[in-house]
This record gives C-alpha cells, structure tokens and sequence, in this order.
C-alpha cells in the first residue's frame, strides 16, 4: 500500500508544475486552466 | 497492487501535467489535461473516493474543460511562439518549491504507515454523507471562503465584461 507521504509528493509536483507553468509561460489559457 | 496503481496513475499524472505546460499547441495541452483529470480520477477510486471521482470527472472533465476547448476555438488562440524570457528563473523558483515542498512534507513526520481503506464513518454513512458531513461541519470556514473567492471572481468578471454600463469612465 503507498503511505500518504506518496500522495503529498505526488500533488506537490503537479502543483510546482503548475507554478512553473505560469512562469515560464504567460498564455492566459495556461494560467486560467490549471487555477480553475 | 495499490502501489502498482499508484505509480501508473501518479507516472501518467506527473507526464501529462507536464505536457499542458509544455505543448504549444492549446488545444492539446487541453487534451493532455482531459486525460489528467481522467487518471485523477482513478487514484481516487483506488483509494475508494467514489464521489470524488464522479464529481472530478462530471464538473472537471465534463464541463469546465469543454468550457475551456470553447474559449480556445471561440478566441483561435494560435500556438505560443516561444517561453518567455524568465525560463531560467521560472524553472528555478519551481524547482526551489518543490524543494520546499517535500522538506515540509518530510519534516512535518507525516504517519509512515500506508493509506487505509475507507474510515468506519464512510463505510456506515457512504461516501457522498461523509464528504457533504466534513464540508459543513469540520470545513466550514474554509468552505464559506472559496465561496466568497468565487462571488468576488463572479462580480468582477461581470464588471468587467459590462465596462461602463455604470456611467462613464473617469478620464485617466
């Protein structure tokens, strides 16, 4: 079974993606998709 | 088995984020975030969120990505030449937060053991009570603030999008 810990990384890097995203790309499509 | 799921949905999760961010093309990054929202899904059913899983793939998959697939083709967004400027700096600061991330999350002495299957209230009252249960009795405060977020949001795209039916426009 996978501990919670997994789970907690695994949204982290889907998150910081998503940071990344914004920031490296300013398309307001990139930017609304993810924050909705 | 779990952990199998788990590293398909996760590894699936991980690459598809990764294509919405990267893929020039909006309507494929909008793709690639159908099929993320589809396997976000399914790591809820494995870790039996039934509800959840419905309610990701109803109001996520179904109607506010086919909102965004209109906005993209209504607008004719054209493919994005280039990153911008601050790649380096982006990639950077995103990489410094996960850092941060996964310290916090390891120093915070999260419970080493594995997730369980469903608590005795899911299994008594079902899954839909217990969500609707915890969302007005444990969350409430947080759940009446996204709400608030979300009427702000709604006033202001409304006044936005009827600029000047409340007078003219002061002169800049």
């Amino acid at each position: 079974m996978t501990p919670l810990s997994s789970y907690m990384i695994l949204s982290a890097i889907v998150f910081v993606t998503g940071v990344v995203g914004v920031l490296i790309r300013r398309n307001i499509i990139m930017i609304s998709c993810p924050s909705s | 088995m779990g952990s199998l799921s788990f590293l398909y949905f996760g590894t699936v999760i991980v690459l598809t984020a990764i294509l919405v961010v990267a893929l020039r093309k909006p309507v494929y990054s909008v793709i690639a975030l159908l099929v993320m929202f589809f396997h976000i899904a399914g790591l809820f059913v494995t870790l039996h969120a039934e509800f959840l899983a419905a309610v990701q793939l109803i109001v996520y998959a179904g109607a506010i990505l086919v909102l965004y697939l209109f906005v993209v083709m209504l607008l004719n967004v054209k493919e994005d030449d280039s990153y911008q400027r601050q790649f380096r700096l982006g990639m950077g600061l995103g990489l410094l937060a996960l850092a941060e991330v996964v310290y916090i999350v390891s120093a915070a002495g999260l419970p080493k053991e594995p997730v369980r299957e469903p608590a005795a209230a899911a299994a008594v009252a079902g899954n839909t009570e217990t969500v609707g249960r915890a969302l007005y009795t444990t969350y409430l405060f947080p759940f009446e603030v996204a709400s608030l977020i979300l009427l702000v949001a709604m006033v202001g795209a409304i006044l936005m999008a009827k600029k000047g039916i409340l007078g003219p426009e002061p002169n800049k």
